[in-house]
């Protein structure tokens, strides 16, 4: 399997084979959609939109996975612009699973969120 | 009847009281990390516990019960003190060592040790069998001690002994022309065998008490542990003497990181009501003035300061934007990403940044260049809490950028950025 790896500022979604179906559950659902990273400073959030999307999580370890439908589905990000100008263009995304990857930077002997 | 629990009638952790182990946890977690000060109420419990463990170790209590501050003062007081109680018990020996001792020169000796050892602790570095039972012991251990432990050691615990280490060493270290204050000082330095935690051990207190509250074994030995129990849930750490006893009051400020490590940016991290305090960011113990005065921190100072990780935290203090910019960072590497903008990969010292050029233009027409940290060895980093470091990497500025996304150079392939 091709992997196909796409980013958007600090999320990265690299897609994998598809996990057997009791590894993952569905986290509460968030009213804003399928939210995977919010700015720290700017207001922004990077989301997916797509019919048939989800956002779900690996039970054991808690990292997340973004599945999309045959009809595809595509990264954007919601609010925040700087001056009208937006950030980061869509992202449009193929069916299958991805993983989600958020940038970090290391801090303290740890990684840390990079504060985008 | 019910037959009392012993070694031939075993305790099984049950579901209802597997159940009531995280409350169990997390009441003692809060023991460990009260802040509000001893009431009468407490130091009347205390006296009572203290009283109830002599007792039950078959010791008269003494007359000389004593609530201090801080644990630190309470060392001094408890090293000098039980130096002071020597030369009374023993003025015969006292007088071979020390010549004439007399409570005269007893009292002098006193003041000089304490005034030395306080000055001392105030420098720089511290501003003041079967499987069921084997199943058992795992389940509530790791609930109750483990987790409380986790969740305390380093912040309290850790922290407190570390602080009051080094002002008693530091008193030892200390030089006076009397030969008896340099005794007493010596003392300070060996109080930790007078030692116990107090509130700041309650990992093994939530252990322990789980037993006798939750499962209520009934055991014989609880009678006279329950001293031991309420000496921790209303004191802090203690020094006790046949002589004397001395309980040290809860701090007035704990700071902890998300990882329970000592930390505060905004002061010190653990603070007494006498004065004594300790200054700490993200596990890394440091100068007051770091925390304090930020603003004393420069290229020079950072270059200056020996220890690697206060230079790591004074780098992050001082930003590493501006680090970047003002230092003159080594460039390991240069390249193009994708869209053909420009990286490199900076290294100054044990600082490793990576420099980055933003895909997007901002409203005023520039490209936003930033910095992120990388670990000094491009490992790529874990891509949960906790999880693993991948193997270092070839110092390149590709190698960079993937470890920053938990991927190793190797892997990073783009098919879309923006």
């Amino acid at each position: 399997m091709k992997t196909t790896i796409v980013r958007q500022g600090d999320v990265l979604l690299r897609q994998i084979a598809p996990p057997p179906p009791d590894a993952l559950e569905t986290p509460p659902a968030d009213p804003r959609g399928l939210v995977l990273a919010e700015g720290e400073t700017s207001g922004h959030h990077h989301a997916i939109f797509g019919n048939g999307a989800k956002l779900m999580h690996y039970r054991q370890t808690g990292q997340r996975v973004v599945v999309v439908a045959d009809s595809g589905a595509e990264m954007r990000v919601v609010g925040g612009g700087s001056g009208g100008v937006d950030r980061h263009t869509p992202i449009s995304l193929s069916p299958g699973h991805y993983e989600v990857i958020i940038q970090q930077a290391y801090h303290a002997g740890m990684a840390r969120r990079v504060e985008d | 009847m019910k037959k009392p629990y012993g070694p031939d009638n075993r305790y099984v952790l049950t579901e209802e009281h597997r159940a009531q182990l995280p409350e169990w946890r997390d009441k003692w977690i809060a023991i460990a990390l009260r802040t509000e000060p001893q009431t009468e109420d407490d130091r009347k419990k205390v006296r009572t516990a203290m009283r109830g463990m002599y007792r039950a170790a078959k010791l008269t209590p003494p007359k000389h019960e004593v609530f201090a501050s801080s644990p630190i003062s309470a060392a001094i007081a408890a090293g000098v003190a039980s130096g002071v109680w020597w030369c009374r018990d023993n003025p015969k020996e006292a007088e071979k060592l020390f010549g004439p001792v007399d409570e005269s020169r007893l009292m002098s000796a006193l003041r000089v040790a304490c005034a030395l050892a306080v000055r001392a602790g105030m420098g720089e570095r511290v501003s003041v069998p079967a499987a069921t039972n084997a199943a058992t012991y795992a389940a509530t251990y790791a609930a109750t001690n483990a987790a409380t432990r986790d969740a305390t050691y380093a912040a309290t615990r850790a922290a407190t002994d570390a602080a009051t280490r080094d002002a008693t060493d530091a008193a030892t270290r200390d030089a006076t022309n009397d030969p008896l204050a340099t005794f007493f000082l010596r003392c300070v330095g060996m109080s930790y065998r007078m030692r116990n935690g107090g509130n700041q051990w309650a990992g093994w207190c939530s252990y322990l008490s789980f037993f006798a509250r939750v499962a209520k074994l009934g055991l014989p030995q609880f009678r006279a542990w329950r001293h031991y129990e309420s000496a921790a849930i209303h004191g802090g750490p203690r020094y006790v003497h046949k002589r004397f006893w001395i309980v040290s009051d809860f701090p007035q400020t704990i700071g902890r990181d998300e990882q329970n490590r000592p930390h505060c940016l905004t002061g010190p991290q653990l603070s007494w009501r006498d004065g004594w305090k300790t200054y700490y960011v993200h596990g890394v113990r440091v100068p007051a003035w770091v925390v304090e005065n930020p603003e004393r921190i420069t290229v020079a100072s950072i270059e200056a300061e020996q220890n690697a990780e206060i230079r790591r935290v004074m780098v992050e203090r001082y930003g590493i934007q501006r680090y970047v910019r003002d230092a003159q960072f080594d460039v390991l590497d240069t390249d193009k990403d994708p869209l053909g903008q420009p990286r490199r990969l900076l290294r100054r010292g044990d600082v490793v940044v990576v420099e980055l050029t933003n895909s997007t233009v901002d409203a005023d027409g520039t490209r936003r260049v930033y910095h992120v940290p990388c670990e000094p060895e491009l490992r790529p980093m874990p891509r949960m809490p906790g999880g693993e470091w991948g193997a270092p990497q070839t110092l390149t500025a590709l190698n960079a950028v993937a470890s920053t996304y938990s991927m190793r150079g190797e892997d990073y392939r783009l098919a879309v950025e923006t």
